[in-house]
């Protein structure tokens, strides 16, 4: 057998924690692996499970103190030498970071510095490691952005951050990552912030470069869908401790650990559609969760279903709405260049149906959400809800209207107040609209949508910031419900979640369909979850309907490109 | 960049038109008679009935008030009769230029005219060119005092959260906010220009030109501004600093930081391009906000340490019914204070991209 060249990266029973004085209060706990030359290792776990610690550690990029490194090994291999990260200084780190290895972070919209124009912020990247002139730094970062597969590299050279898109400024940060020729390139979720079509470019790039540099990737991801393709290696982490590990293949074929098998399922499948998704709850505590019904007994259910709500009246009625926005004015303020984000739209919602509507970023999705509410006022077109135009509502009727319609955004960081109890924020809207009489009622009614929502009544009192992001996302969907509402438009609900969690959420989702009667319009990006969710689809572009059918429908027979890009995109599909 | 400009001027004149207007109005509400200041312990009927109608005060008040406009405007109407109320007389208005004559009335082109003192019938814009350029210097060299020093504090309590230096700095700073002016005032003079005057060389009161005892007339003296640009900087001081902490400490938890850090830059670089300029947001909000109200006088620091600049212009004319003088301080004051805006604006797109002007 041939000499084996030493690993990239060694981490050997390696400790990681945040709280000096209670050594067993560790985020990640003993673990060891190994990342060889030109090898993809992906590291797959759910939020709090220590993976992007480990990510982050391999840098030094945590804050020391809290974070702290009770016992392991972290070694790099710099060029013929073996560095311990561990016992460096912290004036030597700054010639490893960059060099060495690399980090490309989840957020793009956050990690660039927005004052600073994109270009200049791989220059200096470059010039910290090199010496070489400006010029010459100039001329390699508009290299690398070609490399990137940048359009227009002068262009974006001298843009800020929020002028380019969020795959732009991904690239600009793998530009950047790449600068000095790194042996290890530290992914950190980075495509779980963009679009699924951005993401599968994203990651054809990273495959790419990876072969032509021979580097090697050490990539953190929620999502077992995404690594699936370009990993060589599979790795996950549970609760700061390395649970399972194998070759890409075995791992998704065979796995072993009953968490690995839940994360396999979470994300739903595209050729069936079991009334629950599994939950990695349900494997961990090994119950029997695979609901067994055949294709066709589905399908049946579903024809039959959808035979009842369509032969309903429509409870709303979209009749060619249209919003525009102004790109630029002129001197009166009369708009020159306009962005038609919600393009003369008809369409009906049915009662008890949930309407899917997917498109890329950009494609007038949200605004057309906030339309049908009137949070956003439309230029154009009329919405009736019920027979009731509600586009030339007053405000008083508009209140009794917004009544029956709520929304559960995006984000469940920003969408509650920090400084308001999480059972105030429910409370609130029942105040403001008269739901009850007194504060008893609605604060035991406050109470049942908790437990309803898989909270409880100790919940009740407590702030925001100590609930995870799924828990969060919960209280949303409470609040939503306090106003005992006919219609949901949900936002990008579960786009900002966990896989794992997501599964939850979508499940909470349907079970209350049923129980509360209520009708969904799901907005999201990702088709495969649009599809799991709902009974009729509608995809957009550019603030147009392209598709608009059966959700299985145009899942099976895709009519345009676009949709198909869509479908094509589902990471692990 | 330039239309904005061109809206921000002409919501400016908006803006100064009020102000003219309204204390134009409240000037009259109240109480006195400025003919009766004027005129002292003589005062006769007759002699107060002479001032008021070469003041023009016997006229109604509407008139008053457009006349008063008249000559503001650049372009303004007058009649070519010496004794009417609206004469005009080359000799006030200064390089105008009669551009049509219509039978009796002409319409001329002009240079503003903000008449003379009632007291010491010295054209107002000599006593605004005067007194205007000592405020300015003194509030500027407050206001640079204050930023060099609060930022560079600043930065250093939040780079060095916690420690010794941190926590002295807070507490220095927040002495500094709860001290009155006034107060602070006599303090440092009696401190540094009485106790330590051998030391400093400093003395209790000066303005920006000292007089010469050998009869070579004034001359510029600069060391008089120290104390009081101190005096002055020390509020502003203690609010960048607390504002510039708290400021780097919220961006040096930014993502890009992060970032920066994993590119290998060394923490100086880090700090100086990467997280001060993000965090001066809220600091060049404070500063605007201070700079235009010393810009319109710093009175008590005026006051006390003689430094004759227009806040104490502002209030002698107040308490002797100086109207013209009051007004065209008034006027000069809110034009200074939309510039600064409009300069503020300009500054926060250096500062934030995001929010350039188009």
């Amino acid at each position: 057998m041939e000499k084996q060249a030493p690993p990239i990266l060694n981490i050997e029973n390696l400790k990681i924690g945040f709280d000096a004085a209670n050594e067993d209060l560790c985020a990640v706990d003993g673990i060891s692996f190994q990342i060889k030359t030109n090898q993809i290792v992906g590291v797959v776990g759910e939020s709090g499970s220590g993976k992007s610690i480990t990510a982050l550690s391999v840098l030094r990029l945590l804050n020391e103190p809290p974070a702290h490194y009770p016992h392991g090994i972290i070694s790099l291999m710099d060029g013929e030498n073996e560095v311990d990260i561990l016992a460096m200084s912290k004036t030597k780190m700054n010639s490893i970071r960059g060099k060495v290895a690399s980090v490309i972070f989840q957020e793009p919209m956050t990690s660039l510095n927005p004052s600073m124009r994109c270009g200049k912020q791989v220059v200096e990247a470059i010039m910290a490691h090199q010496n070489i002139s400006k010029k010459e730094a100039y001329k390699k970062t508009i290299e690398l952005f070609d490399e990137v597969a940048l359009p227009r590299a002068e262009k974006i050279f001298k843009s800020y951050p929020h002028e380019i898109s969020g795959g732009q400024k991904q690239r600009v940060m793998i530009a950047m990552a790449l600068s000095s020729n790194p042996s290890l390139l530290i992914a950190d979720e980075p495509t779980t912030a963009l679009d699924v079509t951005v993401q599968k470019t994203i990651l054809n790039l990273l495959k790419e470069l990876k072969d032509k540099y021979s580097m090697s990737i050490l990539f953190i991801t929620h999502d077992l869908g995404v690594v699936s393709d370009i990993a060589d290696e599979i790795i996950v982490m549970y609760k700061g401790e390395i649970v399972e590990r194998g070759r890409t293949k075995d791992v998704f074929h065979n796995p072993q650990h009953s968490y690995t098998k839940g994360l396999l399922h979470c994300r739903p499948s595209l050729n069936t559609r079991p009334r629950r998704l599994a939950t990695i709850s349900d494997f961990m505590n090994f119950k029997d969760v695979l609901e067994v019904e055949s294709f066709e007994d589905e399908r049946d259910r579903r024809a039959k279903q959808h035979k009842e709500i369509y032969s309903q009246e429509p409870i709303l009625r979209v009749k060619s709405i249209s919003k525009e926005y102004a790109l630029s004015r002129t001197i009166l303020g009369k708009p020159k260049e306009v962005l038609r984000a919600v393009n003369n739209l008809s369409f009906e919602i049915y009662k008890g149906e949930t309407l899917g509507l997917v498109g890329e970023s950009g494609c007038g999705k949200t605004t057309l959400g906030r339309t049908l509410m009137r949070l956003i006022e439309p230029d154009g077109g009329e919405i009736f809800y019920k027979g009731q135009n509600i586009t030339s509502l007053k405000s008083s009727d508009l209140k009794k209207f917004r009544k029956t319609v709520q929304i559960i955004f995006q984000d469940p960081y920003s969408s509650l107040n920090p400084r308001i109890p999480i059972g105030e924020a429910i409370m609130e809207p029942m105040k403001i609209h008269n739901v009850f009489s007194t504060y008893k009622e609605r604060r035991e009614y406050a109470i049942y949508l908790l437990e309803r929502v898989s909270l409880g009544e100790e919940h009740f009192d407590r702030y925001p910031h100590e609930f995870s992001g799924g828990q969060r996302q919960r209280v949303c969907i409470a609040r939503a419900l306090s106003l005992k509402p006919e219609l949901i438009i949900c936002d990008e609900s579960v786009s900002a979640l966990d896989v794992s969690v997501q599964a939850q959420v979508l499940n909470l989702l349907n079970d209350l369909k049923e129980d509360f009667g209520l009708t969904y319009i799901f907005i999201s990006h990702d088709l495969s979850v649009v599809k799991y969710m709902s009974d009729r689809m509608m995809v957009m572009k550019d603030g147009n309907i392209v598709e608009f059918d059966e959700a299985d429908a145009i899942y099976a027979n895709p009519k345009t490109e676009y949709t198909k890009n869509l479908i094509g995109s589902i990471p692990g599909a | 960049m330039v239309k904005y400009i061109i809206k921000r001027s002409l919501y400016g004149v908006l803006v100064v038109f009020g102000v003219v207007t309204l204390v134009f109005f409240l000037f009259n509400i109240l109480p006195g008679d400025p003919s009766k200041m004027l005129l002292g312990q003589r005062s006769d009927e007759a002699s107060i009935e002479a001032i008021r109608k070469d003041l023009g005060l016997d006229k109604p008040i509407y008139i008053q008030y457009f006349s008063y406009l008249n000559d503001l405007s650049p372009i303004s109407f007058h009649s070519a009769e010496a004794e009417s109320f609206w004469f005009y007389d080359q000799e006030k208005y200064q390089s105008s230029k009669a551009l049509l004559s219509l039978g009796k009335s002409k319409i001329v082109i002009k240079k503003p005219y903000l008449r003379r003192s009632y007291q010491s019938k010295k054209p107002v814009t000599d006593i605004i060119s005067e007194s205007f350029p000592q405020t300015a210097l003194l509030a500027l060299v407050a206001i640079a005092f204050a930023i060099v020093v609060g930022v560079t504090i600043g930065v250093f309590c939040a780079l060095f959260r916690d420690s010794w230096f941190d926590k002295i700095s807070l507490m220095v700073s927040v002495v500094g906010m709860s001290l009155p002016s006034f107060f602070a005032a006599i303090l440092i003079a009696w401190i540094f220009a009485y106790l330590l005057h051998d030391i400093t060389g400093l003395n209790m009161i000066g303005s920006m030109y000292s007089v010469d005892n050998f009869g070579d007339g004034e001359y510029l003296d600069l060391k008089n501004l120290i104390l009081p640009a101190i005096t002055l900087g020390i509020r502003p001081l203690a609010v960048i600093i607390e504002l510039t902490r708290s400021s780097v400490l919220e961006v040096l938890s930014q993502d890009y930081v992060r970032t920066a850090y994993a590119k290998g830059l060394k923490t100086p670089k880090v700090v100086w391009s990467h997280v001060v300029k993000n965090s001066m947001n809220p600091v060049v909000t404070a500063i605007s906000g201070w700079l235009a109200s010393m810009l319109a006088g710093a009175v008590f620091v005026e006051y006390i340490f003689d430094w004759k600049g227009i806040g104490i212009v502002i209030v002698d004319a107040l308490d002797k019914y100086d109207f013209p003088v009051l007004m065209g301080a008034l006027l000069f004051v809110s034009i200074i204070l939309v510039l600064i805006n409009i300069i503020v604006d300009i500054i926060y797109g250096l500062l934030d991209p995001k929010i350039r002007l188009s």
